[in-house]
């Protein structure tokens, strides 16, 4: 097991190098600090999220000592939606990056690994992946699958997104592939998954670890675009992305709708690419130590 | 402009805004014609062909461009000749029977490009209406017409199956004289492929002058007859769209016309001297039409099916608030399928009550009981339905939000299901929904609109009443009024109708939205009318006096 | 030469893929070509289904495909149903708009961004950096809807700067000198352009300062400092030409992820562009103009990535295996 005692001890040492860097300490203390909002926050407020005082006279009410953050055009109480549409927005980004990842790596790992005609055909699919634009493709799902569930939408939102992930993951196999002791290891009659799980794998998890990290703020704007349009979570569950929407219309009028999500989804996309960016220097140099 | 009924019981705050212009007719002031009118949309026209064109915009264009044979006057009336303004037509009779029609037309008529306008061209017009193969929509509003034949160059007969009190305005209302000369090798099949539906060629007072596609379309004024000369030189259109912009537009000078101003933006438009805020009743009304048939379309609908149910549903609904919160004081509460500018319209129906003890005491009667978790049931099965909308129109989003918490109260769960246009139409049409958040809007205030989308008639496959409400004493009142020459009769059948749809409740009504538009303050507007602003735009002016540079840059001068 | 025909092979093969599965997926979608004619309630399935059949888009999926891949070899993508002409021609019509808006975005944003991620590499860690790099993040993270509304409502409604969308003045006279129409051009392109800038400055960013800090590693280039060349000129001769490479991915991946993907900024400034065209295209189900839309977008991808590889190559042949591994924001 010398490849996995190397692996631990290679990952305690980027552990050790992340504790020591201030800035990803910030940004993972700011990120607990919102997940930890999110979940209890609900629990404290005065107002459920989807509930409507008074539609009449209670609409668009400025932040004050009775709705700390305003009411919206609904009279609903800004603060408990953008509370409890932050559960939706997190989760929704975070099992979507999830989903990206895994099927990426997958992917990745499968064209790299069986090289040749595969690999062409398996990477030309990336390629259409990629050369049409995200929000496009995902208009064009979403009119195909119209009024799906959240966790339809997370597997849209994941299965559109891994092609970069796969290109990485492809990358680096072909790299690795042709490192001594996986020429050795292949040599000794090691199963293709085998090598996949057991030498590749823990070499490209850092590089697929920072993208994740960069892909969780990208999906949580995607996600507040495709409300825009109407078609991401359904009324009158709220996510960031279409409190924001909602805000839009009265940007004017009520900035404070649209405000409060923005700040809460700027510090996430924030916290979240500091902690990539701390991964990235903190695993520096680029590669792990060849065994 | 005619100051509509409805715009009385508004609040003195919009009535103050309306009347602050110099809203006349004519442009006395000077006498002479000129100016610029640039008008920011969000909508798109498709085509400049009358018989295939949908959308409003395209429409709106129409009316700028082509001639009928006689326009109907602002007092809308649709029964008889009454107050029809001669058009292409400079007078007409009718035969003893009444069952035929002889048009005079205007011998100095001529198309866009120079040629005289001849009856020929109306005997055309009509058959490539009627033609199947053009599948035009207007083609079964003009069923009433045996034929349209050419008597000679300049004189038009058309003849009537039957004798109707709207039969004058079936006519001329949807028949556009389109040029026989540019038209006749056309491919029917394939119209909106012709050259001319996007650069049509008509004889109304407009010509298209430009068109850059998702930019700007330039309409001059014809200058070579003189009776339809216009008084504008220009009308333009900018497209933009996202509403939000197309207003901005307006706000900043770079366009004169914002067709629908939304309640929050009111107050800016006042405050802003450079505009002023024309308020118009419309012919709009929208609603939650609830399914009455269930997915095979034999059988009740499991929910909808049952009337109390629907009356519940109604009355828990709180509608003066749900039209407060999303029009302010920009909207009426709709009372049925016809709108308070409509000559049906019943002052004194009474909408079902709001009473939400009322509701939750029918839903009990009915079998419908609370479940633990607050959701009514009955034999297992929750009380719950979608409730579809559109998500590009911004008003009904919001009333199915606000319709929404109100079930909710009384144990109803609605499940918001916001689809895009194609959806939305493809699912209603195939009577593939529970509830939809739907609006229609009427394109004229003639009585007969409420045949297309309410009566038995029309539920079926095709027809739009998507509720599939069928009640034979509501047919047998719209049929009588409809058939009512006197108004009054109609008047009368047609409040016994909405009496009986209102109590049957396959639907809750919800509002009628005002047309609200702010216009720069130098324009004089005219003739904006319900269901057509751009009505009389031909009659609208600037007076010299107050012109501005894009008002005196002659009509083509621009790139 | 080989590898270059290769390489556009192997790209048509791409395009085919994505042509032949949007082809498929919008005609799974509900709704038809003329739907969006809901606000005319007289318009009844016969009649649209007699409209679908004119223009040919009845039949089996694999009939229409039969019949839109023997008119695509005539160099015909088919008729446009919602705008009225030929594919082609819409097209052609926003193809330049588009291209205009985000060429000149690009070259500010990788510009900006190079400089940035330069200033970030030589002050490393330091306030500076810090600086740079959350500043261009926050942008990066604004919601591009949001960010387009603020700025449209910012520098057109409140400052009156800048004209309120659109992409000309309509009403710019025939007279004009060519000057004033191209000023007029620019002052419309401004606040579009600022939008995507600031959405699309901070990978660039992020990118270089990665890459240069990743040179700057190097054997080569300590070498370099070792035998007393002034780092300025390490700098600026070695790391900054060789960190170039991943830039240049980057920007060949982004300019064809901006044909078409900016679909909201041109929504909100009225840009007569693609992603506008294509966006209205799905949502008015207009098959044939989606599927045109995407296999320019396809192209675009194809030439544009090829073009960063044969730059990369020319410029450090031994970083031409470099992988991208930050997806663009409006990608």
């Amino acid at each position: 097991m010398i490849t996995g005692t190397t692996d631990a001890r290679h990952w305690r040492a980027i552990v050790a190098r992340l504790r020591r860097d201030p800035r990803s300490l910030v940004a993972a203390g700011a990120l607990l600090a919102m997940v930890l909002l999110v979940l209890v926050g609900p629990l404290l407020v005065a107002y459920g999220p989807n509930e409507q005082p008074d539609i009449a006279n209670l609409v668009h009410v400025r932040p004050g000592a009775q709705h700390l953050l305003g009411t919206d055009a609904y009279s609903r109480d800004v603060l408990s939606r953008v509370l409890s549409g932050g559960q939706v927005s997190l989760a929704v980004a975070m099992s979507a990056v999830f989903i990206e990842t895994l099927v990426g790596v997958a992917w990745g790992l499968g064209a790299g690994l069986a090289g040749g005609r595969t690999d062409t055909l398996m990477m030309r699919c990336v390629d259409a992946g990629m050369s049409v634009p995200r929000v496009l493709l995902l208009l064009a799902i979403l009119a195909a699958v119209p009024l799906v569930p959240v966790w339809a939408l997370v597997v849209i939102l994941g299965v559109t997104g891994w092609f970069g992930v796969a290109r990485l993951v492809r990358g680096e196999v072909r790299v690795i592939r042709s490192a001594d002791y996986v020429l050795a290891a292949r040599s000794l009659g090691a199963s293709p998954l085998r090598l996949a799980l057991r030498h590749v794998l823990p070499h490209v998890t850092g590089p697929v670890l920072v993208a994740a990290t960069l892909a969780v703020g990208q999906v949580i704007v995607l996600e507040a675009g495709l409300s825009f349009l109407g078609i991401g979570v359904q009324p009158p569950r709220a996510s960031w992305g279409n409190i924001i929407r909602d805000g839009n219309e009265f940007i004017a009028s009520a900035p404070w709708v649209s405000l409060a999500p923005g700040i809460c989804l700027v510090t996430v996309v924030l916290a979240v690419s500091a902690l990539g960016d701390g991964l990235r220097d903190a695993l520096a140099p680029r590669q792990l130590p060849r065994p | 402009m005619t100051v509509p009924r409805s715009l009385r019981l508004l609040p003195l705050v919009v009535l103050a805004a309306c009347s602050s212009g110099g809203d006349t007719a004519s442009s006395a002031a000077t006498g002479a014609t000129g100016g610029t009118v640039v008008i920011s949309t969000p909508g798109k026209p498709d085509n400049f062909l009358p018989p295939i064109t949908t959308a409003t915009s395209g429409m709106m264009v129409n009316d700028l461009v082509y001639q009928k044979l006689a326009t109907m006057g602002d007092a809308l009336n649709t029964v008889g000749d009454e107050g029809f303004v001669p058009d292409l037509a400079t007078r007409w009779s009718w035969s003893a029977d009444s069952l035929s029609l002889t048009f005079a037309l205007d011998p100095a008529a001529r198309w866009h490009d120079g040629a005289p306008v001849r009856a020929a061209d109306v005997a055309f017009s009509f058959a490539l209406y009627m033609d199947s193969v053009t599948a035009s929509p207007l083609a079964p509003l003009l069923a009433n017409i045996d034929s349209v034949i050419a008597r000679d160059s300049l004189t038009v007969v058309a003849f009537f199956h039957q004798r109707r009190p709207d039969q004058f305005f079936g006519l001329v209302q949807q028949l556009y004289v389109v040029p026989q000369h540019l038209l006749a090798n056309a491919d029917r099949a394939r119209l909106a492929a012709s050259p001319l539906a996007s650069a049509p060629v008509g004889s109304g007072p407009f010509r298209v002058a430009r068109w850059v596609p998702d930019q700007v379309l330039e309409l001059a004024a014809d200058t070579t007859a003189g009776r339809r000369r216009a008084q504008l030189d220009r009308v333009m259109f900018t497209f933009a769209p996202d509403p939000a912009t197309a207003f901005e537009r307006v706000v900043t000078g770079e366009a004169d016309v914002f067709e629908a101003v939304r309640p929050d933006k009111v107050a800016e438009v006042q405050a802003n001297k450079a505009l002023r805020l024309v308020v118009a009743p419309s012919l709009d009304y929208n609603f939650l039409g609830f399914n009455l048939v269930d997915a095979s379309g034999r059988a009740p609908h499991p929910i909808f099916g049952d009337r109390t149910v629907r009356r519940a549903l109604t009355m828990a609904t709180d509608r003066r608030s749900i039209v407060s919160n999303i029009y302010d004081t920009l909207g009426v509460q709709s009372r049925g399928p016809f709108t308070a500018a409509m000559s049906i319209n019943d002052p004194a129906l009474k909408p079902l009550p709001y009473a939400v003890d009322s509701a939750n005491a029918l839903l009990d009667a009915a079998g419908w009981v609370r479940g633990a978790d607050s959701i009514r049931r009955k034999g297992g099965k929750p009380l719950s339905f979608g409730m579809m909308t559109p998500s590009t129109s911004v008003p009904r989003m919001r009333a199915s939000v606000l319709l929404q918490e109100q079930f909710r109260r009384i144990g109803v769960e609605a499940k918001v299901e916001t689809v895009d246009i194609p959806i939305f139409l493809e699912r209603s049409t195939k009577r593939r929904y529970d509830a939809i958040v739907n609006q229609w809007a009427l394109p004229d205030p003639a009585p007969a609109n409420v045949n297309d989308a309410w009566t038995s008639a029309s539920a079926v496959d095709g027809g739009h009443n998507f509720s599939s409400y069928r009640n034979p004493a509501f047919d047998a009142q719209v049929d009588s009024g409809l058939a009512a020459f006197a108004p009054a009769a109609t008047r009368a059948h047609f409040a016994k109708a909405w009496r009986i749809i209102a109590d049957d409740a396959p639907a809750i009504w919800i509002a009628e939205p005002m047309r609200v538009m702010a216009v720069h303050s130098r324009i004089q507007t005219a003739g904006v009318r319900a269901g057509a602003w751009w009505a009389g735009l031909s009659r609208w002016s600037i007076p010299a006096d107050k012109r501005i540079a894009r008002d005196v840059q002659a009509a083509g001068a621009a790139r | 030469m080989r590898a270059l025909i290769q390489r556009l092979w192997q790209g048509f093969v791409v395009v085919a893929i994505v042509a032949t599965a949007t082809f498929v997926l919008v005609r799974l979608a509900p709704g038809d070509p003329f739907a969006g004619a809901l606000e005319n309630a007289r318009l009844t399935p016969a009649m649209r289904a007699q409209w679908r059949a004119a223009y040919g888009l009845d039949g089996s999926i694999a009939t229409q495909y039969v019949h839109w891949i023997g008119s695509l070899l005539r160099g015909d993508l088919g008729w446009s149903v919602s705008t009225n002409q030929p594919v082609t021609r819409a097209i052609a019509q926003a193809l330049p708009y588009t291209l205009q808006l985000m060429g000149l975005a690009l070259v500010l944003s990788f510009t900006l961004g190079m400089l940035l991620g330069a200033v970030q590499a030589a002050r490393q860690d330091r306030l500076t950096d810090r600086g740079i790099g959350t500043v261009t993040l926050i942008g990066a993270s604004l919601p591009d809807f949001w960010l387009s509304l603020v700025l449209l409502l910012g520098g057109a409604s409140w400052l009156r700067l800048f004209p309120v969308g659109g992409a000309a003045d309509p009403l710019m006279p025939l007279a004009a000198s060519g000057a004033t129409i191209v000023l007029d051009r620019l002052w419309h392109l401004v606040l579009p352009t600022l939008t995507l800038v600031i959405l699309i400055t901070a990978p660039v960013a992020r990118q270089q300062r990665a890459a240069l800090l990743d040179r700057l590693r190097t054997e080569w280039v300590r070498t370099a400092t070792a035998k007393g060349v002034a780092p300025r000129t390490v700098f600026r001769r070695h790391a900054w030409r060789t960190a170039l490479g991943p830039v240049i991915t980057l920007g060949g991946l982004t300019l064809p992820a901006l044909v078409g993907g900016a679909v909201f900024v041109e929504h909100v400034f009225a840009w007569p562009g693609m992603g506008r065209l294509a966006a209205g295209a799905i949502g008015t189900r207009d098959y044939h103009l989606v599927v045109g839309c995407v296999i320019v977008g396809a192209v675009l991808v194809v030439l544009g990535s090829t073009l960063a590889d044969l730059l990369v190559m020319r410029l450090d042949p031994r970083a031409a295996a470099q992988d991208q591994d930050e997806p663009m924001r409006l990608a």
